[in-house]
């Protein structure tokens, strides 16, 4: 189901959301910057312009999160009370590398083990896609065969033309909010069928590069000792900065907290396999000992290792890793060197 | 000016080269405006170095991992010419003091910096992805996807440390080149260290500035940008907040409000004594903390009890870390 809203509807349709639950969107904030923010002002928002430089993953899968409580009782025995959130929440403005990141995270979180966290929360999020319409020069969501308007993982997906929003439903979930915004809507015309392919050749031309890494798909563990690896390692700081920005990144680490609560509370937060004790063992051997074997991972797992695992790429092209790196690694360059290597290495 | 500094230094580089050697400068990365650490190994490299107001890296940070030898190469056996900025060239210094590095093994290449462009500032400014950058005399035009151009004045652009903070000054050593002319250098930077101009905090009561503190640093994601840039801190793996080896573990990655402010106050404290103010840590932040303002401060604090300067001599001690017999302080 497709329907238009108008321009000057828009702030009526962001009231009747934040009536539905929790409006997460892009916010311009006090110091000029543009986030992923729980929406307190709703003339704030502001979906135009490049995506923020934190993703919003930090609604599903926060930074820093309470898992459960223990509580010791005196026969020595301890129950434990899970804290599992699954208040509804609306997700506004995420781009298509980031409505990948969502659905890869759903994939990654129901794999192998299912982790009720991740899962309930996504669960009670409906996610609102945006068409791309300002790519940076860091972006490259076309080489890992993404476009600008897909939209897998979304709920509802919006795109904006110069006299209408487009809004189209995808799923049940986005079925809900729909019917409670429907009022807003004009009829959409067979000529918005257009809207979408000419967003996507718009700003597909825009992106700065296309290396083709899918014809590489699946093929990419032969670069493993390749010798190009050493020329970022060397510049690499390893500091975590891609990985916490990264919008797949799903590692964490977990640690008990005595003082916040009455017995003691377990917490799980971000962690980075760029830093030295990721992998530190208790023997004291760590086999990711250098920053190559550090940086080679990251990479690796984004393009290989979870091929083999989930069958797609973890990268999403966001381009994010380039964005906040201090030395400025550059992504692109780096799988420009693994689609050559592995051309190469088969010749 | 630009183009003659350029010139200058791989003319300087290529009359000093032996085989064997290592050079550490800038040059062009694939994304416009931007400039990476070039690791220099064969003569025919050079060519290749760059140097305008783009150079924003300070490649002091590399002098500590040279040390672990991390990142030589196995053909390296002569020297290390490293290309510095003054404020940059500073925390070299900084690195012979602490003992971080042999002074025998590093020849001090120092540059006439005329200030450094603020990319993420000019890249907010223009609203679009930027397709090119040009540099004249005064000004920066860049052009951006749409075919528009932009102008903007070089010195409203420039780095806080360039603008305001301004530690240009430079480190008293023997053993250094300089590219550029080193007396009109020294007498345009002679008021720059005189002239502090205020900081924030200096105006602020103990109120506004803790309010300060924290609606500053509760954005910090605990990514440590900061501290692994920083030329300062040479602990390299085994920094306490990595949870090392004895399992210490001193402060875990958490972000709730009090310990981010507890990680920046630990170190805004650990790293006073080394800091030289090169401004790296509030570059590479990914949240735009202004991390320098509270360095600065501390900076700041240290020359004013103890009248020392990190990075202003190869040899003095850390004031924190020494103490003389019959001194006021102790």
């Amino acid at each position: 189901m497709r329907k238009r809203l108008k321009i000057d509807q828009f702030k009526p349709f962001l009231q009747e959301l934040q009536k539905q639950a929790t409006l997460i969107a892009p916010v311009k904030t006090e110091t000029n910057e543009r986030e992923f923010m729980v929406v307190q002002d709703n003339t704030n928002v502001a979906l135009e312009g490049f995506n923020p430089l934190r993703s919003p993953k930090e609604f599903i899968f926060p930074q820093m999160e309470k898992m459960f409580e223990y509580h010791i009782q005196k026969d020595g025995k301890a129950t434990i009370k899970e804290s599992i959130q699954k208040e509804p929440q609306i997700i506004l403005g995420v781009r298509p590398c980031d409505l990948h990141a969502i659905s890869y995270m759903q994939e990654f979180y129901s794999s192998t083990h299912e982790d009720p966290y991740i899962l309930e929360k996504l669960d009670s999020t409906v996610i609102i896609g945006w068409a791309c319409q300002d790519p940076m020069n860091t972006c490259f969501c076309t080489s890992v065969g993404d476009s600008p308007v897909d939209t897998k993982g979304a709920d509802i997906m919006m795109a904006k033309t110069d006299q209408f929003y487009l809004i189209e439903v995808l799923t049940a979930k986005g079925k809900k909010v729909f019917e409670a915004v429907e009022s807003l809507l004009d009829e959409s015309l067979a000529e918005d069928d257009e809207i979408y392919p000419m967003i996507r050749r718009n700003t597909e031309s825009k992106i700065r590069e296309k290396v083709d890494l899918l014809s590489v798909k699946g093929r990419i563990g032969s670069v493993y000792s390749s010798s190009f690896w050493k020329t970022y390692s060397d510049t690499c700081i390893a500091c975590g900065s891609c990985t916490f920005n990264c919008p797949t990144c799903t590692c964490f680490d977990t640690s008990d907290s005595l003082d916040t609560c009455q017995d003691g509370c377990r917490y799980r937060t971000w962690d980075t396999c760029q830093n030295y004790a990721f992998t530190l063992h208790a023997s004291g051997h760590n086999p990711r000992a250098t920053r190559l074997h550090r940086l080679r991972q990251r990479v690796m797992h984004k393009f290989h290792y979870s091929v083999e695992q989930l069958g797609l790429f973890s990268c999403t092209g966001c381009g994010r890793c380039t964005r906040s790196c201090p030395v400025r690694i550059d992504m692109v360059s780096i799988i420009k060197d693994i689609k050559e290597a592995v051309d190469h290495g088969e010749k | 000016m630009k183009t003659q500094i350029e010139k200058n230094i791989k003319q300087l580089l290529n009359e000093m080269w032996k085989p064997g050697d290592l050079a550490l400068a800038w040059k062009k990365a694939s994304l416009p405006g931007h400039r990476i650490p070039a690791f220099i190994t064969q003569k025919e490299e050079i060519q290749d170095i760059i140097y305008d107001s783009f150079c924003d890296l300070s490649l002091a940070k590399y002098v500590n991992s040279f040390n672990r030898k991390e990142i030589l190469p196995p053909t390296f056996k002569g020297k290390i010419h490293i290309v510095c900025k003054p404020c940059d060239a500073k925390s070299v210094m900084q690195a012979f003091a602490d003992e971080q590095i042999s002074e025998e093994m590093i020849n001090l290449i120092v540059v006439a910096c005329d200030g450094i462009i603020d990319l993420t500032k000019i890249e907010k400014e223009c609203e679009k992805a930027i397709e090119s950058y040009q540099e004249e005399d005064y000004v920066i035009v860049c052009k951006d996807i749409d075919g528009n151009e932009h102008r903007f004045d070089k010195r409203e652009y420039w780095l806080r440390k360039c603008a305001d903070t301004r530690n240009c000054d430079f480190p008293f050593y023997y053993g250094y080149y300089f590219v550029g002319n080193e007396k009109e250098y020294k007498k345009r930077i002679k008021h720059y260290r005189s002239n502090w101009r205020t900081l924030p905090q200096d105006t602020m009561s103990p109120k506004e500035l803790r309010n300060m503190i924290h609606q500053e640093l509760q954005r910090c994601i605990r990514c440590n940008a900061c501290r692994n840039i920083c030329p300062a801190c040479f602990c390299s793996d085994q920094c306490i907040f990595d949870k090392p080896k004895e399992n210490v573990n001193l402060l875990d990655i958490d972000t709730s409000t009090e310990n981010t402010i507890l990680y920046h106050m630990i170190r805004f404290h650990h790293v006073a004594p080394n800091c030289t103010g090169c401004g790296e840590c509030e570059r590479a932040c990914p949240r735009n903390i202004p991390l320098h303002i509270f360095y600065e401060y501390f900076n700041r604090l240290m020359e004013e009890e103890f009248g020392y300067q990190p990075g202003k001599t190869n040899d003095e001690r850390q004031k924190l870390l020494s103490y003389n017999l019959g001194e006021d302080l102790v």
